[in-house]
């Protein structure tokens, strides 16, 4: 009676399941709880695992900022290209001793040199500069992790560190990258040898201004497709304190409904542009959309002196659109912030 | 219950239910990088919200709910950017299985696609793919009157509302 219905059954059942669903499913878990997570904390981790960096000396190469070139880095980010992406892992896993000796040459060499250049030499008011920076290197089969974790230290005009400052911000950019270690590691336990993940955690200073020391974080998982996820931690250089967006606006004013709108602005002006641009502003399901600036959004202040926005992957549009990132006019917000940190 | 605890039973859920997801929205958008994408935005999304679901009970139609939600999104999406797209692709046919038991769904709307798919893939209750859809169980009986109709399968009134 049913011989045609059992017939697509048949066919729906051999409906073949991608060997890398699980692990993705299993990413986009653990990316959801790491950013679920509001105050971490994480176990500590065994230290024997970090590689202490060469201590800083002074000494001011401006080269070699971003980046070593590692094979991470160099996979394909585009969650569209998830089959050719899953072909260079099965490539990769065949050399990987050598690879994982070619990673590590070249990390040796360029950790001086990003020590080097992330020396700072502030203005006035506090002094900022990343001193040293731990890695967590890991490789074994198809599994890898390179996590930079730098250490920052700040002191007031006259030279003496400021103990509390200091210390505040590391305790919040380890809980931070102890947070990626724990959910690497978490993985690594459940996928066993049959793991294919690549996670790279890289930080650069964006701003250093007479106000604003800005150190911004990329963190990468590269799978069969790849995520991105930022994090900026931004010390104001008059008082040493760590600062929030609400800090750059007069006290009690309102700057969340001038920014809100004008993202909401440019996001129908972009799709009204081009076709291919989506951004979750009246979907279906209601709670993805884009209603209100968080209290704990990325921003930075990029060179001209422009706030920027940057929301993560998926945090306001499909993961197809990558991290995207805002420029809000200053004059939106020109009633309310206060002097000398926009222009 | 705890948020704590919610989150782990959607875990669960994700991890024992992935592949019916995955079937499910490749049902609806027939190409495995879709429908992978689909699973993982619909999995996150489930991490994410997990604290709004008050009940463990409704976990399971509540991840449903989500996974046919985004593999809408993603169709709408599709038919904006690629309605001219529409050349058949004669180098890569004999890499693709048959489908064409599958395609026979696509006279079906959404709706019906998931009633189709729930009740006799994957064997769920009346009352349960109700709850999916957000529809009383009349109205689910009659979209799965219909979608039979137009697959032209008859069944008894018995066939019908057995619950296995």
């Amino acid at each position: 009676m049913n011989h045609n219905l059992n017939h697509i059954k048949q066919d729906y059942k051999n409906i073949p399941i991608p060997e890398a669903l699980r692990q993705n499913v299993e990413l986009s878990i653990a990316k959801a709880k790491t950013e679920l997570a509001q105050t971490p904390s994480p176990a500590k981790l065994p230290n024997r695992r970090f590689l202490k960096s060469p201590d800083a000396v002074t000494g001011l190469p401006k080269e070699g900022k971003r980046n070593s070139p590692d094979a991470v880095t160099g996979l394909p980010k585009e969650g569209k290209q998830k089959s050719s992406a899953f072909s260079i892992w099965i490539v990769r896993g065949a050399s990987s001793i050598a690879a994982a000796m070619l990673i590590l040459t070249v990390l040796v060499n360029s950790n001086a040199s990003i020590a080097y250049a992330m020396e700072q030499i502030p203005v006035l008011g506090a002094i900022v500069k990343i001193v040293t920076f731990r890695e967590y290197k890991h490789q074994e089969n198809r599994m890898e992790a390179d996590i930079k974790v730098p250490e920052v230290e700040i002191k007031d005009s006259k030279g003496n560190l400021m103990e509390d400052s200091t210390q505040k911000l590391n305790d919040q950019i380890e809980a931070y990258t102890n947070e990626i270690i724990a959910a690497y590691e978490a993985d690594l336990k459940a996928a066993g040898t049959e793991g294919a993940q690549a996670v790279d955690l890289d930080y650069e200073v964006v701003t250093d201004s007479d106000k604003l020391f800005s150190i911004r974080f990329h963190q990468t998982i590269t799978m069969a497709g790849a995520v991105q996820m930022e994090k900026i931690y931004h010390i104001d250089k008059q008082t040493g304190e760590m600062t929030t967006l609400k800090d750059l606006f007069q006290e009690g004013a309102d700057y969340k409904t001038p920014i809100t709108e004008n993202i909401k602005k440019q996001m129908k002006e972009q799709m009204a542009q081009d076709k291919t641009v989506t951004y979750w502003l009246d979907s279906d399901v209601s709670e993805w959309n884009f209603t209100e600036l968080s209290d704990s959004v990325n921003f930075f202040i990029d060179e001209a002196g422009k706030l920027n926005i940057v929301f993560d992957e998926y945090e306001v549009a499909p993961g197809f659109m990558g991290v995207v990132t805002f420029e809000i006019p200053t004059e939106t917000v020109a009633d309310i912030v206060k002097d000398g940190y926009l222009q | 219950m705890n948020s704590q605890k919610m989150q782990q039973l959607v875990e669960q859920e994700l991890l024992s239910s992935y592949d019916s997801l995955y079937r499910l929205a490749f049902t609806y958008v027939k190409n495995e990088a879709d429908a992978m994408d689909i699973v993982q935005e619909s999995s996150y999304r489930a991490i994410k919200n997990s604290s709004s679901v008050k009940n463990a009970a409704f976990i399971r139609t509540w991840i449903w709910r989500i996974v046919i939600n985004t593999s809408l999104e993603l169709l709408r999406r599709n038919q904006k950017e690629v309605s001219f797209d529409e050349t058949p692709e004669y180098g890569t046919e004999d890499i693709y299985l048959d489908y064409d038991t599958i395609d026979a769904l696509d006279i079906l709307n959404e709706k019906e696609r998931a009633v189709i798919v729930l009740r006799y893939f994957e064997e769920r209750k009346l009352q349960e793919i109700a709850d999916i859809l957000e529809e009383n169980l009349n109205t689910t009986k009659s979209i799965l009157y219909r979608s039979l109709g137009k697959l032209r399968i008859k069944l008894t009134e018995g066939e019908l509302c057995h619950e296995s």
